[in-house]
């Protein structure tokens, strides 16, 4: 498919309900941006190559635009087990787009920081993950307050595989991120953790979709929003488990946590469920400050907005209570903090 | 019944017909003609004539929805559809003046008994219109009114003027365009100002002829500080062309007043069942929606409720059953619109044998509207590897002070259950029917007792041969 | 020694899950009157022994017989063997979420018993056993199993056994996590049902025995009976454990 012979995603889809196309694409819909690519860097030597991008395989709407504005795909992959691979992501000029690939065969962890003061940046995330390996992974969303930021991630799971997701958003002015996941071999796993901070006017949207395709694949995913200020947050998920996909496990939970008056949040946990011998569960919650909580964190001294980030802290951090990997837990605790202090200042 | 015709019923009790024995009936097919024609049949006042042809050509123009089951809503062919059938010259207040073969249809679904032991009030509706109507002397003293709405228009045409339409406008979807344009009979209610209408009272709707499209129109008004139950029951029989039932129900809860309206829907397996029902609930008022689904073709129902008033509150219990062929699209949408507004809302569903069911919801609070709090629960429970559940919330939150919860999960019989049922006795099929009524329990324990009975000889039986 | 009729007849029993050999040759004969206790550890297939006599689905007979009032049991369903008579007592009830215990018990009695009861003698006769087991009407109106302590579970399966009069009654542990007090209620229970049915008690204490005098006590290690015996044995397990047993193997 090319983009120009497709026509724009309607909001009645519920993945462009809340953010629709014309929101994301960096000028007119109708135009193929120049882009400058994503540069890409790792701390220590990584095998990382660098080729011309081709067509999405792809049929969905942004993943095809992604594809035709990037200029190049980078390649990682993975050379030994217990890998640590710190990866940088810089977003420069007025569009930056790239399409980054993951070939993992070892059981491997990787951090992926994105930043930048690009004013569009596009990102296609792609990867394949042979069976029986632990593979953690970590995103990192610290781009500019500016930067308007439009991430598509595919995440294809062979049998026996499991993988551990936290991503993490920052940063970004307007972001949109559609992240799949599909469960293709018998014990496959995911468990996916995502904490959103949204303040100023951002509008941060992030739909996950997780398939179980095969029987005893199992998948977690906690989904924790904190909005304040203007911001608007929306989450929309969509389970699925597959005919004769039995035995399999699936939980969802989605949170919001509202700071203040102007600030929104949607949840749209969805599940579709066509196998009889599962246990799928899904809960979704919004709830405002614990007054109390405040209350004591205040006769302790902590001034109203200390106290605020703190509780902010704790929610966000709480996301990932199910990521083990320690190199994640790290990685995602330290940039909050960092971040949450930056803010406290501003 | 003969045994061919027992065959094509099958396990649905109330799948016989009689024969039709029109009076009125109009040929398929819907027309701007069409419809001036239904109003000027029943002498209707300017406005709603213009209200209906202004409904029908919204219909026209209006495409399908493109969410939920699309395929299946495709497949209506509304060219085939009789839109009015009148089958008995007017409305009788006394059982006796009804003609015989309605009567019996009646009898046979056990109506005229229900009244006399609880029920405060009675409205029956053979296809288009109500051909049997009755409320208790003293509720009709208090000022209580309840009457079918082709009467309702009749007797009392300003406050249905007032209130017609407000609360779900033609323009809202396809299906209240087309119920708007074509609507015939239905219930209207007032309940004044502090009366309390202690009896449930029902409203029961049957579709006897083939290819009908049954239309009522439902407005309840209970003004300050008084209450009612609603209760509506449907059969259909069973043919082997389709029916299309596209009810609108607008209720009106004023100050401190309260609405209880349930249903219980037993189709046919060749009926849509496309039916609109909100409410509008004012300062300290509560409405309720309890709404049972069982058969029909594809139901696609989500009882609303907008909480205008601050305190306001919104019940909504469901239940669906999706048996072979059949899809129950259903659920609930409650909007916060005021301060310290509440809701809870309980899903249940159940698929066995290929059928389909989903909780579609939308929760959504308003910037305005602080200190609300909302809980959902879905429960699904699949019979078989053939069946599937799906749940689509929303939620919309735009108050930082809203409490919001939402809890969906699926699961299957288990086989401990299965196994401790029958150590005592019950066999399979019995043993899946008790869990199936337990499952249920919190739903049918909101019935009136009498309906709740029924209801759980109507699983039992759709438990029947859901054993291979 | 006292001889009813023969209720059941168990001759050397191989049972598995899931392919694996729970029970390796298991012989046991009970007749009516008379109560059997069964002593083990855990793993040693007790449970596997009462689940596999009421019929689940999930123990598969690899070899030997089990006859039931001198009738081969394979082909009966398990609802068929509760309404011949047979009655088990679980160590872990399953919970019905919605149903009324009321509901359930009187549903549960019709179909055992193959009768309409009418609702006044239910009542009477549903009173006197609650009084019996101390139970108060409050329960009736409970939802089978939900949200039970342990020892309201066990007095409810109790209960029914009661109201069931069954021929052969097994009791699975029934008197784990029992205090004293409710031990003795459930005693009060199985001696009432005893002197008409057979009664296999399944246990790892010896303290429901205090109560429940055993005509017979076997030691099962490891999918077979290695040693019978009167009430004394109870008690030299108790004390001594099974380790000489192992020995003798």
């Amino acid at each position: 498919m090319k983009y120009a012979d497709m026509a724009p995603p309607p909001r009645s889809e519920h993945l462009w309900r809340y953010t629709p196309w014309h929101w994301m694409h960096p000028s007119d819909i109708e135009i193929i941006p120049d882009a400058l690519p994503i540069r890409f860097e790792a701390q220590e030597p990584v095998d990382m190559n660098t080729n011309i991008c081709v067509a999405s395989s792809s049929n969905e709407y942004a993943r095809v635009f992604l594809h035709e504005v990037a200029k190049s795909s980078t390649i990682v992959s993975s050379s030994k087990d217990n890998e640590l691979m710190n990866l940088y992501a810089v977003a420069s000029g007025h569009v930056a787009c790239s399409h980054l690939h993951f070939n993992i065969k070892h059981s491997v962890t990787i951090l992926l920081h994105l930043s930048g003061e690009a004013d569009w940046c596009g990102l296609h995330i792609t990867s394949k993950i042979a069976k029986n390996l632990n593979v953690s992974f970590a995103i990192v969303n610290e781009l500019s307050n500016t930067t308007t930021y439009l991430e598509c991630q595919d995440w294809d799971i062979a049998q026996d595989s499991s993988v551990e997701f936290a991503g993490i958003t920052l940063g970004g002015f307007r972001t949109k991120s559609d992240i799949r996941s599909n469960l293709n071999g018998r014990g496959a796993n995911m468990t996916q953790a995502i904490s959103t901070h949204g303040i100023g006017q951002r509008h941060s949207d992030h739909h996950i979709e997780i398939h179980h395709v095969e029987p005893h694949t199992t998948s977690s995913l906690s989904a924790h929003s904190a909005c304040d200020d203007e911001s608007h947050l929306v989450t929309t998920g969509l389970l699925t488990i597959a005919r004769h996909a039995n035995r399999s496990d699936a939980g969802q939970v989605f949170r919001n946590l509202l700071l203040s008056p102007k600030a929104r949040a949607e949840s749209l946990p969805e599940l579709e469920v066509l196998a009889d011998d599962v246990s799928a569960a899904h809960g979704a919650a919004s709830a405002p400050v614990d007054e109390n909580q405040m209350h004591y964190m205040m006769s302790r001294g902590f001034s109203p907005a200390e106290a605020s980030s703190l509780i902010v802290e704790g929610f966000l951090t709480a996301a990932f209570g199910e990521i083990k990997n320690p190199s994640i837990i790290d990685a995602v605790r330290t940039r909050l903090t960092v971040h949450l202090e930056c803010h406290i200042k501003r | 019944m003969s045994e061919q015709a027992r065959d094509a019923v099958g396990d649905y009790r109330y799948g016989f017909h009689d024969p039709e024995h029109a009076t009125i009936r109009f040929d398929k097919g819907l027309s701007e003609q069409v419809v001036r024609d239904i109003s000027a049949l029943k002498n209707e006042p300017e406005w709603m004539t213009e209200v209906r042809v202004k409904a029908y050509h919204h219909f026209n123009e209006r495409p399908m929805p493109k969410w939920g089951n699309c395929s299946e809503l495709n497949n209506i062919k509304f060219d085939d559809v009789t839109y009015f059938l009148r089958s008995s010259k007017q409305t009788e207040k006394n059982w006796d003046d009804v003609p015989e073969d309605i009567k019996n249809t009646f009898n046979r679904l056990g109506i005229p008994e229900a009244e006399q032991k609880w029920l405060g009030g009675v409205t029956a509706q053979y296809e288009s219109e109500a051909v049997y109507h009755s409320i208790r002397e003293d509720l009709e003293a208090q000022g209580v009114i309840f009457l079918d709405m082709d009467s309702g228009l009749k007797q009392y045409p300003d406050i249905v003027k007032t209130y017609f339409g407000t609360v779900v406008p033609y323009s809202d979807n396809k299906f209240a365009a087309l119920n708007t344009a074509v609507w015939s009979g239905g219930s209207f209610i007032y309940v004044p100002k502090g009366v309390h209408v202690e009896m449930p009272v029902q409203a029961y709707f049957r579709i006897n002829a083939k290819n009908m499209g049954q239309f009522e129109r439902t407005l309840i008004i209970a003004d300050e500080g008084s209450s009612i139950h609603y209760v509506e029951g449907c059969t259909a029989p069973t043919y082997s062309t389709d029916s299309l039932h596209s009810a609108v129900v607008e209720l009106i809860a004023m100050k401190g007043a309260k609405i209880r309206y349930s249903t219980v829907q037993n189709w046919s397996s060749n009926v849509y069942n496309l039916v609109t029902k909100r409410g509008v609930a004012y300062e300290n008022s509560t409405i309720e929606w309890v709404d049972g689904n069982i058969g029909s073709k594809l139901t696609m129902k989500y009882p609303s409720v907008l909480l205008r008033g601050e305190g306001a509150h919104a019940e909504v219990i469901s239940v669906a059953y999706a048996g072979e062929g059949q899809h129950q699209d259903a659920g609930a949408k409650v909007h916060h619109l005021a301060p310290n507004t509440t809701s809870n809302i309980l899903s249940k569903s159940i698929s066995k044998n290929g059928g389909r069911s989903s909780y579609r919801g939308m929760l959504q609070v308003t910037p305005k509207a602080s200190g609300c709090r909302s809980k959902i629960v879905c429960d699904a429970l699949l019979l078989d590897e053939h069946s599937r559940s799906d749940t689509y919330p929303t939620m919309e939150v735009g108050n930082s002070t809203a409490d919001l919860e939402h809890e969906a999960s699926v699961s299957k019989i288990s086989g401990d259950q299965l196994f401790y049922l029958m150590s005592r006795g019950f066999s399979e099929k019995e043993a899946m029917g008790l869990i199936v009524n337990g499952f249920f329990e919190p739903f049918t324990r909101e019935l009136p007792m009498e309906y709740a009975v029924e209801l759980n000889k109507l699983l039992e039986l759709e438990m029947e041969g859901s054993i291979g | 020694m006292k001889m009813g009729e023969e209720v059941l007849r168990i001759e050397n029993l191989h049972v598995s899950v899931e392919g694996v050999e729970i029970l390796k040759g298991l012989t046991l004969t009970i007749h009516k009157g008379e109560i059997h206790a069964i002593m083990g550890r855990n793993g040693a297939g007790k449970s596997t022994l009462a689940n596999v006599i009421m019929g689940h689905p999930a123990y598969e007979i690899t070899q030997g017989s089990i006859h039931y009032m001198s009738k081969p049991l394979d082909e009966l369903e398990v609802f068929e063997r509760a309404r011949a008579g047979m009655f088990l007592s679980f160590q872990y009830p399953a919970v019905i979420p919605g149903v009324q215990v009321g509901t359930f018990l009187k549903k549960s009695t019709q179909s055992v018993r193959q009768v309409e009861l009418s609702a006044r003698d239910f009542r009477k006769e549903l009173k006197d056993a609650m009084g019996m087991l101390n139970m108060d009407s409050s329960f009736l109106s409970r939802y089978v199993n939900d949200g039970f302590s342990g020892g309201e579970k066990k007095r409810l399966e109790i209960l029914q056994m009661l109201l069931l009069q069954p021929k052969l009654a097994l009791l699975d542990e029934t008197d784990s996590g029992l205090d004293i007090d409710a031990l003795k209620i459930v005693a009060q229970g199985i001696n009432m049902v005893a002197p008409l049915a057979g009664c296999l008690i399944i246990t790892h204490y010896q303290r429901l025995l205090d109560h429940v005098k055993p005509d017979y006590v076997h030691a099962m290690i490891d999918g077979r009976i290695v040693e019978s015996g009167g009430p004394e044995l109870a008690v030299k397990l108790e004390e001594q454990g099974y380790e000489w047993l192992e020995q003798h193997q």
